[in-house]
């Protein structure tokens, strides 16, 4: 798990290595570069984030629904 | 739900998101250099633009809007890089017509305009400190002529000091709130349906199944806004009187589930939980409708004229903003359609057990 963190991590880092070149004054913040531009991208991922978190609790609860189907069924 | 529906949704959710990351920012001054400039001698003043394409310095025009109709034009200008020019003025002696402030308004002058023709317009706000001299007020002949300049041919967004690329945001944070209000006032008019035939218990799932998506916008609209908040405000939280009374009304909802999980009986739960719904939606309008507007906010909007003006939100912005808000609402309406489906059925299956 770590491992996977870390090769995570080092290929975000190098993907953003050639804008760090287009830096503009920005004090060491990732998120001002190109015009705050990742700031939109933050927006958008915690707004999929979100989604994908419904929907992973929709699919719990339809697991739940199967499982008691099942049962249902086995005592008919 | 309708299919139709759902498609439209999707799509128009899909054209806000392409359409609102790829539509490019106007030209816009990122930054100057020499913020004093003294009158009756010739002022040098680099500047930085974000987003241009400045190759031929015969086609650019510059000037120092004094008033809205009076200003100094560049005598001379530089083009260093296609993001960097340096402007040469000679700044007139003795008095200047310089725009007096009025009380409560922003005063924009002076104001640096860098024309590119047919390229658009890049507009710098008090953009320098003219040092003025005592006396008589300068020849007519030092100012130039201010003409109208010819817009933007290229579709853009304007683009706003600090905001600058985060102003698509707009997109994707602000129709949350919109699709919030309309969902929970849904979820409302199933409580009071509720209410009025106790024997239908599917009007309590559905205003469930609502406020649950409602609440998830809330939350989506809470983190976006903070993020935002923190490369523009300069804080996650600054405890701005709307990011409080939102917060405020999200544990209100957050109470509506919790209230709703401590009944056994379900009669009794579809009850009690739609007159809960019907009073934290009456909280609600005044938590994030009201009490915002009468005192100050960092929101744009804040005191006094609550939506956006002409110069928060322009034309292309609206072409994709509206259609995010009718997307992402239809969008709601399909994540509660596919929950309420869901309950429904655990509903049977507690019937046959």
């Amino acid at each position: 798990m770590k491992k996977i963190l870390n090769t995570i991590l080092l290929s975000a880092l190098l993907t953003a290595l050639p804008f760090g070149a287009m830096a503009q004054n920005n004090g060491g913040d990732f998120f001002a570069n190109i015009g705050k531009i990742y700031v939109v991208v933050g927006v958008l991922l915690i707004l999929f984030i979100t989604i994908i978190i419904f929907l992973v609790v929709l699919e719990r609860r339809l697991a739940r629904l199967e499982a008691q189907q099942d049962y249902l069924e086995e005592e008919q | 739900m309708n299919n139709i529906l759902k498609v439209i949704g999707a799509i128009l959710v899909l054209y806000s998101i392409a359409a609102g990351m790829l539509v490019p920012l106007n030209t816009g001054v990122y930054q100057v250099e020499q913020l004093k400039v003294k009158a009756g001698q010739e002022a040098r003043i680099d500047v930085e633009a974000y987003n241009s394409d400045y190759t031929d310095a015969t086609a650019i025009q510059s000037r120092i809007r004094l008033d809205s109709n009076v200003a100094i034009c560049a005598e001379r200008v530089v083009v260093n890089d296609a993001q960097s020019l340096t402007l040469f003025f000679d700044i007139p002696t003795g008095k200047l017509p310089l725009a007096k402030a009025k009380d409560g308004e922003k005063m924009p002058f002076p104001l640096l305009e860098i024309e590119d023709k047919g390229k658009g317009i890049a507009v710098l706000e008090s953009a320098v400190y003219i040092e003025q001299v005592v006396g008589a007020a300068p020849a007519a002949d030092d100012f130039c002529e201010v003409v109208a300049y010819t817009p933007n041919p290229n579709i853009s967004y304007p683009y706003l000091n600090i905001l600058q690329e985060t102003i698509r945001n707009l997109y994707y944070h602000v129709p949350m709130w919109f699709g919030m209000l309309l969902i929970l006032f849904t979820s409302v008019i199933y409580s009071i349906l509720q209410l009025r035939k106790p024997e239908q218990i599917q009007y309590d799932i559905r205003a469930n199944s609502l406020a649950v998506v409602g609440l998830m916008y809330g939350l989506i609209g809470i983190a976006t806004g903070a993020l935002w908040a923190k490369h523009t405000w300069g804080a996650y939280w600054s405890f701005d009187v709307k990011q409080n009374t939102t917060a405020v009304a999200l544990l209100i909802y957050l109470a509506y589930f919790v209230l709703r999980s401590s009944f056994d009986d379900t009669d009794k739960r579809a009850r009690i939980s739609a007159i809960y719904n019907i009073f934290a939606f009456a909280t609600l309008i005044p938590l994030l409708y009201v009490v915002p507007r009468m005192v100050d906010s960092l929101h744009p909007g804040a005191t006094g004229n609550p939506g956006f003006n002409t110069y928060d939100l322009d034309s292309t912005m609206r072409a994709i903003f509206y259609p995010a808000v009718i997307g992402w609402i239809l969008m709601g309406f399909w994540f509660a359609d596919i929950l309420t489906r869901i309950e429904k059925i655990k509903y049977k299956q507690l019937d046959q057990l």
